[in-house]
């Protein structure tokens, strides 16, 4: 094998995996995004039975809504490093040697990012 | 389509991205937790009060429980993503760089655009495979 053809295989394998890692990552920000789901389906309903004071479910279902948007923001960022992010690895990646890589559609990746990382801290 | 390669100064630049893109990563997980805790520092003290039907606090806990478990394997994930995981894009990118400038290498005869690369060292193995991480993150 020469070394051309195994330095291609390398920069195959490395994209490849790279792929993986963030396809990783939106499968873990979709974990989140179910458990939280989960969550509140159950807690929805412990707050809608008579076991619980009523003040005291507003205070629990007023605090849980808050939580909820935070999570969320913050998923959406993480989702958003997965998705563009990733594209923006390879493009470079690959533009840094020569390949031919279609750029990311997004041309500045960091912009919505830092927007919702102010929000979501 | 591109086709030309990345200058220096751009490389120097997406190394830049990549690593504030995984910091921003990272802010966000931090985020996420605190959300949990603060959750929890208002759930708990209603838990041990006694506004609430014992069963009630049971299957509560036990949800709020389970649900900050699942949270806490998945952002471990995803901390490793943005740790290890950004270590290697540039520790890659950085060796076909090395490459590209260098042609092939040449024992103790290194580029000062190579030099750059340095003190990006080999990170400690990072295990992608869908399996071990996966398996512990599962929602």
């Amino acid at each position: 094998m020469s070394t051309t053809q195994q330095s291609q295989e390398s920069v195959d394998r490395f994209l490849k995996a790279s792929e993986e890692l963030m396809s990783m990552g939106e499968t873990f920000s979709g974990n989140i995004d179910v458990a939280l789901e989960g969550f509140k389906i159950r807690l929805d309903a412990f707050l809608k039975t008579h076991f619980l004071e009523k003040a005291v479910a507003e205070m629990l279902g007023q605090s849980f809504s808050e939580f909820e948007r935070e999570v969320r923001t913050n998923l959406d960022g993480i989702n958003k490093i997965c998705t563009e992010g990733g594209q923006w690895y390879a493009f470079c990646f690959g533009s840094a040697l020569g390949r031919q890589v279609r750029p990311p559609t997004n041309a500045d990746p960091a912009q919505d990012l830092k927007v919702k990382t102010r929000s979501a801290s | 389509m591109q086709t030309k390669k990345l200058s220096e100064e751009e490389v120097q630049k997406f190394m830049q991205g990549c690593e504030d893109l995984m910091l921003l990563g990272n802010k966000f997980t931090t985020s996420i937790r605190q959300a949990v805790t603060d959750l929890k520092g208002t759930y708990d003290p209603v838990l041990k009060s006694q506004y609430m039907d014992k069963a009630v606090v049971e299957l509560l806990t036990r949800s709020l429980q389970d649900f900050e478990k699942k949270v806490e394997g998945n952002l471990e994930g995803l901390d490793k993503i943005c740790t290890k995981g950004g270590k290697w894009f540039s520790f890659y990118l950085g060796r076909a760089v090395e490459k590209e400038f260098s042609g092939q290498p040449a024992p103790g005869g290194r580029s000062a655009e190579v030099q750059m690369f340095d003190a990006r060292r080999e990170p400690t193995e990072l295990t992608t495979g869908p399996h071990p991480l996966a398996k512990k993150a599962g929602g």
